[in-house]
């Protein structure tokens, strides 16, 4: 089981959607994970086998497994911007 | 669920905004007329654009303002505010907006079946050019019917 944080500014939207997406993608390619989506400031004390969020958070989580997403809702995308990171969590 | 909370009161067509913040004040007072929000959501909704980028603007043309359960969200709830011309909001990709759906939740569960609408609606390839030419809340709701997996009209 792998441990994923999905990040936005408010931790009720963008995120929660982006968390959607992600269990789906999981689901399908086998991973077990647990997804959790959070807002940007109480991300800062956790930690997680991976955290996703866009460019614009990103730059925040220095030194942290961090998958850059283009979008959050779009499920395509996402899994292109994920997947090699979400795989390799899953191995670690 | 979606089309349960949006009504005559919760939508604004072809609104004149200027800026950004226009668009998110005047769909903020659309939600605290409703009895959606308190005031201070609606500051918080510009505040987080302000602090954290333009990350609401989710899809090509298309934004969800939102703010924290705790800013004055009193029940799930949202508003569909349309514009007049098209403004920037910020973004790399998805700038210039014409479409803004906003959401409120007093907390982190209640409003899925929401959220999922809304991303439905987001990713619908219609959605933006239909939303572009409402003119009623009859419109609003024929496009949703059509376009919507109606799983809420279950639970009712």
């Amino acid at each position: 089981m792998i441990s994923v944080l999905t990040v936005c500014g408010n931790g009720i939207g963008s995120s929660l959607m982006l968390k959607m997406k992600i269990e789906e993608i999981c689901q399908e390619a086998g991973i077990d994970a647990q997804v959790e989506s959070i807002d940007f400031n109480a991300a800062q004390g956790r930690k997680a086998d991976l955290i996703v969020t866009v460019k614009e958070l990103a730059d925040q989580f220095e030194g942290k497994n961090i998958a850059v997403v283009r979008s959050y809702i779009n499920k395509k995308k996402i899994k292109e911007d994920i997947m090699d990171a979400l795989e390799a969590a899953a191995k670690a | 669920m979606l089309e349960d909370l949006l009504s005559e009161d919760t939508v604004s067509f072809k609104y004149p905004a200027e800026t950004w913040e226009d668009v998110v004040r005047h769909g903020g007072q659309l939600m605290v007329a409703a009895g959606f929000t308190e005031p201070s959501y609606t500051e918080a909704m510009v505040t987080a654009v302000e602090e954290m980028g333009p990350y609401v603007v989710l899809a090509p043309g298309l934004a969800m303002p939102h703010a924290r359960p705790e800013m004055g969200a009193k029940a799930v709830g949202t508003a569909l505010v349309t514009l007049e011309k098209p403004v920037n909001f910020g973004h790399e990709e998805n700038d210039p907006v014409s479409v803004a759906l906003f959401l409120c939740a007093p907390n982190k569960e209640d409003h899925i079946q929401l959220l999922t609408d809304i991303a439905t609606l987001f990713e619908d390839e219609d959605f933006l050019d239909a939303a572009n030419e409402f003119e009623s809340i009859d419109d609003v709701q024929t496009f949703l019917r059509e376009h919507l997996d109606d799983n809420s009209i279950m639970e009712v």
